[in-house]
């Protein structure tokens, strides 16, 4: 399935930003490092591809991070998460109508290179200037 | 272990008693854990305290298994090194890791057993599965892990 599917929905462009939650365990701990650890880019199961959120133009980011105190948030274009060999297909959820699946292989590479392409939007605390 | 020249059958394999019920088998000891690495083994108990869903995305439980996994690999080498970061896998694993936003190393261990290997050096990512612990393969891993702190 890698290398389209997301290319043939008309609604995500490779420019169309998404957004992941990142979870305070997975913030970086080490002095200098900027970037969440790379297992925050794995798959949500066995059975269930990483889930983000569409970032629909003059949506709030905060609204993903309801509910979910402390966690942070970072950004992918399609464009970046197809590089990295991953497709990108809606999957409207009754409680996120924005909610898609990132479906593709994770390999510990795969994840990493994620980790160190994504970008902070809500960034941990500690790390805010 | 006894060496043999021709393929056994399989009802010559010896076969392991299951213990009967209300015994116990003694378990399989970890190798001394140096005491610089106690933030480590402090970090990884903590991961067993998650309750599923921590990453809000579903993640599993932290299956003790795979922390027994990741104290055996620093045992096993009697790592003296740089202290890993120790981060907990949406699946139920854990991973450690050495280095920084570039270059880094990183060790996978899942709840099934089965451990991968990441260098990341120069921009070339390298990855491989090891056996065990114990596994030359892992050699290479913390060469770069001294380095890379």
């Amino acid at each position: 399935m890698a290398g389209g599917a997301s290319r043939h929905d008309e609604q995500l462009r490779p420019e169309t930003v998404v957004w992941r939650r990142i979870p305070p365990r997975h913030f970086p701990k080490k002095p200098g490092v900027e970037r969440p650890d790379s297992p925050a880019f794995d798959d949500d199961s066995d059975v269930e591809p990483m889930s983000v959120v569409i970032a629909r133009e003059g949506r709030d980011p905060f609204e993903v991070l309801v509910g979910h105190d402390g966690f942070g948030l970072v950004e992918f274009t399609i464009a970046e998460l197809e590089a990295a060999g991953q497709d990108v297909v809606r999957d409207p959820l009754t409680e996120e109508l924005d909610h898609a699946l990132v479906v593709g292989s994770k390999t510990l590479a795969t994840r990493r290179h994620l980790a160190k392409t994504c970008r902070w939007v809500v960034r941990p605390f500690s790390q805010q200037a | 272990m006894v060496m043999t020249a021709r393929t056994l059958t399989g009802h010559e394999y010896p076969e392991r008693p299951w213990p009967a019920p209300g015994t116990t088998q003694k378990a399989e000891p970890l190798p001394p854990i140096p005491a610089q690495l106690v933030p480590v083994v402090s970090k990884l108990h903590e991961l067993l305290d998650l309750r599923e869903g921590w990453n809000s995305y579903g993640a599993r439980r932290i299956d003790p298994g795979a922390v027994v996994a990741a104290l055996r690999i620093l045992a096993q080498a009697n790592w003296l090194g740089p202290l890993p970061n120790v981060a907990p896998t949406p699946r139920g694993g854990v991973e450690l890791e050495w280095g920084g936003d570039d270059d880094g190393v990183e060790i996978e261990c899942r709840p099934d057993g089965s451990m991968t290997v990441l260098v990341d050096v120069h921009g070339q990512m390298r990855e491989w599965a090891v056996a065990g612990p114990d596994d030359p393969n892992l050699t290479e891993a913390f060469i770069w892990a001294d380095k890379l702190g």
